[in-house]
């Protein structure tokens, strides 16, 4: 081999086998692209915030906390607030209950699993936009099945009009927000379910414990982290998420179902006020920003185990 | 004070008949059934301990799973202490287990998975439990542990938070599955002397699964050798070793292996050990010898001992064979060489070369 | 005296029988209440759909009449709903430009996320933990954030009513998610395989390349259909950056396209609803147990 082949061979090795160039070459495309699209506008956001960009006027002015006296002083930016967190805290509730039971039947071992499976994945799967129409009709004033069902069962005359009181509304952005979610925390529980070792549920089976003692002294305490990332998740997707109230009421009637998002997005992008929206949105950081460093603790006891 | 607590549990035996275990294959992977246990009979006596050997896959596991009542056999009774138990979950069938992970509960202090068998007896109030929780830790030595979590634990400790929490509940079976396994060559031995000490103080009859046969011989009053779901052999150590059922259990059992050299329908086997250059082994009117050559092909010294590998001749086929040579036998061997070799008489086997179990013996 | 002194005692009398029934009766009884369970989830997960599924075929005399039975079909079927929804409403734009953003979303999402989940997976640095960690949370920025920043971003970029403003957005949220469940799937690759690789000659990236991308060949079309549902299910960006009927996507075109005013065309809507769920959750459910293990992999060790 002559000399200037193996000096070629060893710059060749040297550029893609030392490990600290490779790390950092192959992680910072991803990090520049987050930074850019996420970092960035976030950074904008704030500024916004700070501004009285519209839609028609984009020129840019500071214009200190104008905007949040504004939205303060706005009854429905509180209301959107405290719907908000009904709504958020309403939805996990039931996303953990029923997520944690759906993982305990998908795990489970019985016939026509696979289109139990399918079926009850639907919810998720489909985009949030087009289940929360088939709600819609679900719901109708006039047409609603449930009024029907009700109607025949003699509990109803008339119609419930579901989405068009403000009580009846919520109930119904959360269990349909309850709905979609579900499934995906479920998927979350079985992947902690199923990483149990199988010794332990049947040492446990030896050791005389019955069905619910294995579920609330074993399996319970055993994918409590993964439970929590579930719920964390839930509430996070929830806290922030417009799309089925603004597909199911619009945030009607009169501003009951309005939660921070949906009113950010009237604001900013329907009313055309981008500054004021920018600050009914910054709202959302600073409780997230508490329920990330949750899910964080959370992974990491995972982590431990 | 130990003796106080320790309620009175009458030794119990245990006994399966005609056990057939079949996994049904996938049906949409396509896989064909498996035969776990193909026709088990066998019965452990109050207070034995009875070792099922055999290599991966020959069943001693799922027959051990059975017992406890975590499988269902397809065919075939459990009986412990006399009784049925087919169709009865692990809870009520009395049986205490150990894994071969010792499954102990992480997110449970020791004390918390010791206690843990005797919440199912609700009779038991909390100071009861407690005193036999350390009743339990100081049987086994392991009190300063008890409010350790297993992860803290060395291998040697969790074995033994396996055997307390196995041991709390008076358990009329231990169901041992490979305890050993997880633990590392040296504290193997120490573990394994535990357990037998162990199994004579508290006399419970116990079932204890393993491949390897130094566990086997070292803890079982009886060895029950498995191969592809049947039982090929049941005996104390001696008899599995010297009188093997069949060809399998003689290769299995010894190492280095029973040697069989193939003689008209006859596979005629012999130990190592037995084979010894030709003056070495006392011939006389009482002491009858057989001899063959034996071409030297490569030499191991193992711990004092000589290991010669080699072909034999003029008794059979021309077959490799092992001899043994303890450190006292000096003869001089190089490989290459052409030495007779000599087996006391009364030390072959004889197993028919279709089948592989025992036979006749005949004259050579 | 405890029930499993009880259990016992029983046993040592005739009652074994009696307590194999007992136990017998209590399997049957948890079979049957499993599949109750299972039935009943499925049932409330998917009404809305079935429902759907049947109201899309139904005349609208039918559908029209609080006094209909809605479940069944009052006066008989009708193709003629859906048969509008695909010759004569966007429907099938949508459909094709969601087709579109997804797979090019797919793909800018495999090219930054692969090489990411492979460095913070393998090459191990004193960084690669939290780096980890932050990019995970990265997920959880939502978009209701930075919708009204990233329109602006998007109008300054001339992407506005374009596809390509999802094109450049969406990866923003599938590839932390995307890294997060590849970490798992890489890590379950034996190490050995790839020192095997690089003493064979192979350079590091040579080895990843050509040894471990086919090996999570299966956790890669995992990923592929994670980032694809979820670039289907977006709905925020989608409203926020196209306006224009020709752009959107089958998320925001069939809500906002298919009603005119106050007018619903109903059947048209749930069907639309039902072809877009079912092909979605069907390749979902081929890939859960990948997903379920992918997201346990990457948990536990990162």
């Amino acid at each position: 081999m002559s000399a200037a082949e193996s000096s070629g061979r060893a710059r060749k090795v040297r550029l893609s086998d030392r490990e600290g160039f490779l790390a950092w070459a192959m992680l910072l495309p991803s990090v520049v692209y987050i930074v850019a699209l996420v970092g960035v506008p976030f950074l904008l956001a704030i500024a916004f915030a700070f501004s009285d960009v519209t839609t028609g006027d984009p020129s840019y002015h500071f214009v200190g906390l104008r905007n949040f006296r504004a939205i303060f002083h706005d009854g429905v930016f509180w209301q959107a607030l405290g719907n908000t967190l009904l709504f958020t805290a309403a939805s996990m509730a039931l996303i953990v209950v029923f997520g944690k039971i759906l993982a305990n039947i998908l795990v489970a071992d019985f016939q026509g699993k696979w289109f139990v499976r399918f079926l009850v994945l639907l919810p998720w799967t489909t985009p949030v936009a087009l289940s929360s129409i088939s709600w819609l009709w679900f719901l109708d004033s006039i047409y609603s099945p449930v009024d029907w069902t009700l109607r025949r069962l003699g509990l109803l005359h008339g119609n419930v009009i579901w989405l068009g009181h403000s009580g009846t509304a919520m109930l119904s952005v959360v269990f349909v927000q309850a709905w979609r979610l579900t499934p995906l925390a479920a998927v979350i529980v079985m992947a902690g379910l199923v990483a149990i070792p199988r010794d332990l549920d049947e040492a446990a089976r030896v050791d005389g414990a019955g069905y619910w003692r294995r579920m609330f002294e074993v399996t319970i305490p055993l994918t409590l982290p993964v439970i929590a990332v579930a719920a964390l998740f839930g509430a996070i997707m929830t806290f922030t998420d417009m799309t089925v109230p603004y597909v199911l009421t619009r945030g009607g009637p009169t501003h009951a179902t309005d939660v921070l998002a949906s009113w950010a997005y009237f604001r900013g992008i329907e009313g055309g006020d981008v500054g004021q929206g920018a600050a009914i949105a910054l709202f959302l950081f600073p409780i997230l920003l508490a329920a990330a460093i949750a899910v964080l603790r959370a992974v990491r006891r995972l982590g431990l185990r | 004070m130990a003796d106080a607590v320790r309620a009175v549990q009458a030794v119990r035996s245990v006994e399966v008949r005609s056990l057939v275990k079949v996994y049904e294959g996938h049906r949409r992977m396509g896989s064909g059934t498996v035969r776990a246990l193909a026709g088990v009979d066998l019965a452990a006596e109050p207070g034995e301990y009875l070792v099922l050997l055999g290599p991966s896959g020959c069943g001693k596991t799922t027959l051990l799973r059975t017992i406890a009542g975590l499988e269902q056999p397809t065919e075939g009774e459990v009986l412990i202490d006399g009784q049925v138990v087919n169709g009865l979950p692990p809870r009520v069938r009395q049986v205490a287990m150990v894994f071969q992970s010792y499954a102990l509960y992480p997110h449970k202090t020791v004390r918390a998975n010791i206690e843990f068998p005797l919440k199912a007896e609700r009779s038991l109030g909390k100071a009861a439990r407690a005193e036999k929780a350390r009743w339990a830790a100081g049987l086994l030595g392991i009190e300063p542990l008890l409010d350790r979590r297993p992860r803290h634990l060395s291998g040697g400790e969790r074995q033994r938070v396996a055997l307390a929490r196995a041991l709390v509940r008076d358990p009329a079976v231990f169901l041992l599955d490979e305890p050993l396994s997880n633990l590392d060559a040296k504290t193997r031995t120490a573990a394994r002397d535990e357990l037998k000490r162990f199994q004579q103080r508290v006399g419970t009859t116990t079932v204890y699964v393993t491949h390897d046969q130094a566990e086997a011989m070292g803890l079982g009053d009886r060895i029950a050798v498995l191969s592809e779901g049947r039982v090929r052999q049941v005996g104390t150590p001696a008899e599995v070793y010297d009188d093997p059922a069949d060809t399998f259990v003689a290769t299995f059992i010894g190492a280095p292996p029973m040697n069989l050299v193939r003689r008209d329908d006859r596979l005629v086997g012999f130990r190592p050990e037995h084979l010894l250059p030709v003056e070495a082994v006392p011939s006389g009117a009482r002491a009858e010898r057989v001899t063959m050559p034996l071409r030297v092909e490569r030499m191991e010294y193992l711990s004092g001992d000589r290991h010669v590998y080699g072909t034999a001749g003029g008794l059979g086929a021309d077959t490799r064979v092992i001899a043994r040579l303890p450190a006292n036998v000096e003869t001089p061997l190089h490989p290459g060489e052409t030495h007779e070799f000599a087996v006391d008489a009364s030390r072959l086997r004889f197993f028919d070369a279709e089948s592989g179990v025992r036979a006749s013996a005949v004259r050579l | 005296m405890s029930s499993e002194d009880a259990a016992a005692a029983a046993m040592r009398a005739d009652g074994v029988a009696g307590l194999r029934r007992r136990y017998a009766r209590r399997y049957v009884m948890g079979r049957v209440a499993l599949y109750a369970m299972a039935v009943m989830a499925a049932l409330v997960c998917a009404l809305p759909f079935l429902w759907s599924l049947i109201s899309a075929f139904k005349q609208n005399q039918d559908l029209y009449n609080p006094d209909n039975d809605p479940f069944v079909f009052n006066k008989p079927a009708t193709p003629d709903h859906v048969r509008y929804l695909f010759a004569d409403t966007g429907f099938p734009t949508f459909v094709g430009n969601t087709l579109l953003v997804g797979t090019a979303v797919v793909a800018v999402t495999l090219l930054l996320a692969l090489p990411a989940a492979y460095s913070l997976a393998r090459l191990d640095r004193p960084w690669g933990t939290p780096m980890g960690i932050g990019i995970f949370l990265v997920y959880l920025v939502p978009p209701s954030l930075l919708f009204l920043s990233l329109t602006r971003v998007v109008v300054a970029l001339g992407l506005a009513d374009s596809l390509w403003s999802m094109i450049v957005i969406y990866p923003t949220f599938t590839v932390p998610v995307s890294v997060w469940l590849l970490i798992g799937f890489l890590k379950a690759v034996p190490k050995d395989v790839e020192e095997q690789a690089m003493v064979d000659g192979h350079s590091r990236l040579g080895a990843f390349v050509r040894i471990v991308l086919p090996l999570v060949f299966p956790g890669i079309v995992a990923v592929v259909v994670f980032a694809f549902t979820l670039t289907a299910s977006e709905f925020v960006y989608a409203l926020a950056f196209v306006s224009a009927a020709p752009g959107m996507v089958v998320s925001t075109g069939v809500p906002t396209q298919l009603v005119r005013g106050d007018v619903f065309y109903w059947q048209s809507l749930q069907a639309a609803a039902v072809f877009t769920a079912v092909p979605i959750a069907f390749a979902f459910n081929l890939f859960l147990d990948r997903f379920v293990t992918g997201f346990t992999m990457g948990a536990v060790k990162t």
